[in-house]
């Protein structure tokens, strides 16, 4: 919840995880960036869906189709 | 000379043909092709830099060597075009950006345009991208904002712009696209053209900048899937300077395209477009296109895709990951130098925690797995309209919009291969396109079916109008 409440700001999460990367956005662009946030953090949270959480932990990074398959 | 070559919407294989006959020369059909670009590429925003001179002076010497006897094959003297992220001998790359060294292109072709060049492609020029491929067009930038030939008010698509709108507008006939979410795809089916992403591995991406370095895929776009499978055939096949190339043998991507569906079995979500609101004449272009697949003999199978939503976001946000570790160090110092969509949207990748990113991995896996093994069980290939709307306008263009409209993206995570073809039109005019995947390394199955589909209609046979105050 406090990541969705400060979603629409400049000093919450969003904005620290911006300022942490070490980029200094300016304060309009840092708003729009901000209310991304929300669907950035909807869309890794399907991520953690039982199907792929319960997944076999050695099924990781692959970037030759060949091989996934 | 015949001029079929710029007032008809005649096909790479036509051309190729009319080539070798002797019906035209490469040095006519390149002097057309240029001379129509004079008239209409300031409002269609086309190309970043033509190359009149070489291409001329390629022309003329593949005519000679035809005329003698040395002949290239079927891209032989067929002009075509290149996205200006992908290295040329010709011109420097820019990536339509202001951040990239103007000397990152010295080293020269990338591998696959070394390929289609051998081939006998004439290399005519680099064509408009969206910044690094990614983000919207800038106004507030030195470079052309590409419209579609279509509407000229509307986009034609992205990043791929202007080799899609290029292809539609008659300007080549073929061209380099590269699709890291659907960025061959999205022009496709916005321009009436077809476009080929191929397998992950197939075509090697060297001499091109990355975006997402485990998402993106070169590919080819032209009107028909036989155009394309021409291209790919040349463009397919183990680069040492790309550890991620296969290195299995190239198929005939050519051989297998005879109209058959007989045995072939087509698995179709009819469920995406109840989750997801698409233009009114969607649901009716889908269920004519089934119905001319099945006339060419293929069988309809309703599927769902497994992991849809998470495979989208598996790409959305693992690409932005990726492009964030490459340009971070710029868009620390050189934020403005970016043009603000693209910097918005790489930015966002730091809203991807390692683990995430990691996690991603493991969705992509997960998901390929459970596609193929749902496509080994039911179905050859799985279609679903490419978007899910026909062409934006451009102004007001939103990146959330247009990568929300779109079907794409999950075949980027998945790496397996996925085309676009045209399927209809709006109630605006406005192209609809079909999108066919496949499982690794069928390339060969999903232009075969391409093809039949094309064999049975003419909607990428269709040549936009093209009207505007600013024609010259």
């Amino acid at each position: 919840m406090a990541d969705e409440r400060s979603a629409d700001r400049t000093d919450g999460v969003p904005a620290m995880l911006i300022a942490a990367a070490g980029l200094d956005v300016p304060p309009d662009e840092l708003a729009e960036l901000c209310a991304l946030y929300p669907d950035v953090r909807a869309g890794l949270d399907r991520l953690y869906a039982p199907a792929f959480a319960e997944a076999d932990p050695y099924l990781i990074p692959t970037v030759h189709a060949e091989k996934t398959v | 000379m015949s001029d079929i070559i710029t007032t008809d919407a005649i096909t790479l294989t036509q051309l190729s043909a009319a080539l070798h006959d002797g019906t035209v020369t490469s040095r006519q059909t390149t002097e057309r092709l240029l001379e129509r670009a004079d008239r209409l590429d300031s409002a269609l925003g086309t190309y970043l830099a033509r190359f009149d001179d070489t291409a001329l002076v390629a022309a003329s010497r593949l005519d000679a060597e035809l005329a003698a006897g040395r002949d290239r094959g079927a891209l032989h003297g067929v002009p075509v075009a290149v996205k200006d992220i992908i290295r040329t001998d010709e011109g420097p790359t820019t990536a339509q950006s202001l951040i990239l060294d103007p000397h990152w292109g010295d080293a020269g072709d990338a591998p696959v345009v070394a390929r289609l060049r051998a081939a006998g492609a004439v290399i005519v020029g680099k064509t408009t991208t969206m910044e690094f491929a990614c983000g919207c067009p800038d106004p507030d930038k030195p470079f052309p904002i590409p419209r579609n030939p279509w509407d000229l008010s509307t986009w034609p698509g992205g990043s791929s712009s202007g080799t899609g709108s290029g292809v539609a507008a008659g300007l080549f006939f073929g061209g380099l696209g590269t699709d890291t979410g659907g960025s061959i795809r999205c022009p496709a089916s916005f321009c009436g053209i077809t476009g080929h992403k191929p397998t992950f591995g197939l075509v090697p991406k060297s001499g091109c900048t990355p975006l997402g370095y485990s998402y993106d895929h070169i590919g080819p776009m032209a009107r028909s899937a036989l155009d394309c499978a021409l291209m790919l055939q040349v463009m397919a096949g183990y680069d040492l300077s790309d550890p991620t190339t296969s290195t299995a043998p190239v198929p005939d991507f050519v051989r297998g395209l005879n109209g058959d569906l007989n045995g072939m079995r087509i698995g179709v979500d009819r469920g995406l477009l109840e989750r997801y609101p698409t233009d009114p004449a969607i649901p009716d272009a889908l269920e004519a296109a089934l119905v001319e697949l099945g006339r060419a003999g293929a069988e309809v199978i309703d599927i769902e895709i497994p992991h849809y939503e998470a495979l989208v976001a598996a790409t959305m946000n693992g690409w932005t990951g990726e492009a964030l570790a490459n340009h971070i160090s710029d868009l620390r110092t050189r934020w403005t130098d970016y043009g603000r969509p693209t910097r918005i949207v790489i930015a966002t990748g730091a809203f991807v925690s390692s683990a995430d990113y990691v996690q991603a991995q493991r969705v992509r896996r997960v998901g390929a797995n459970a596609i193929a093994e749902l496509m080994r069980n039911t179905c050859d290939v799985i279609v679903t309209p490419t978007a899910a709307r026909g062409a934006p306008k451009v102004d007001g263009l939103s990146f959330t919009d247009i990568v929300g409209a779109m079907f794409t993206p999950i075949w980027n995570a998945t790496g397996f291969p996925a085309m676009s073809v045209p399927m209809g039109r709006t109630a605006q005019n406005l192209p609809l396109g079909l999108q066919i995947a496949g499982l690794p390394f069928t390339d060969a199955t999903i232009l075969k079916v391409g093809d039949a589909f094309q064999r049975l209609t003419t909607h990428h046979l269709q040549q936009p109008e093209i009207s505007g105050a600013e024609l010259v």
